[in-house]
């Protein structure tokens, strides 16, 4: 856990800049595609130490979609309402992520943990795809680009 | 029009990831554990 941290809270801040220059969109596309595979190499592992680069590159993932995503929600609610709209993302995302967790044992179980992590590299992949839709303002970060 | 419909995109897409979302943490977890013990 040490590793994921460290690892998200390097790259938090390149991901950033690189969101301000060249939008959020294609980050948290590319975040959520390449966490459908990532998830998907744990079910190759073999070794220890190959865990360890797992983690590292969830925390990169990690540290992509908590700048990417934050920013997205910035540029995307109205300043008059930014803090309802924002607490009722993280409310409703936080609700739903905290009721998996508390019965998560139980679909272990039954399910079994090889179908847990295929069934996240789907839902990954159906929610990438789902942001494909989010029209972005293009001028904004090339005036950016232009900055830079 | 554009935010709020792009609000509802992310929303929703981050709703689909969190239902697995949750197990997955337990399942790296349990898997860390194992692969320590071994």
């Amino acid at each position: 856990m040490g590793l994921l941290l460290l690892a998200q809270s390097i790259v938090a801040y390149y991901a950033g800049r690189f969101s301000d220059i060249f939008g959020r969109k294609i980050l948290l596309i590319l975040e959520g595609y390449s966490h459908a595979i990532v998830v998907l190499l744990f079910l190759f592992l073999i070794e220890t130490w190959q865990l360890y680069v797992l983690q590292i590159i969830i925390g990169v993932l990690a540290g992509l979609e908590a700048s990417a995503g934050m920013s997205f929600l910035g540029d995307i609610t109205r300043k008059q309402t930014r803090g309802r709209d924002i607490g009722k993302y993280f409310m409703i995302v936080g609700i739903i992520s905290s009721l998996t967790m508390m019965i998560g044992g139980y679909i272990v179980v039954a399910v079994g943990i090889k179908f847990i992590f295929i069934a996240m590299a789907v839902a990954n992949i159906i929610s990438s795809s789902l942001l494909l839709k989010i029209k972005e303002n293009k001028l904004f970060f090339t005036a950016n680009k232009a900055l830079k | 029009m554009g935010r709020k419909r792009n609000y509802q995109i992310y929303l929703t897409a981050n709703i689909v990831t969190s239902f697995a979302g949750g197990v997955l943490g337990l399942s790296i977890s349990f898997l860390s554990n194992k692969k320590a013990v071994d």
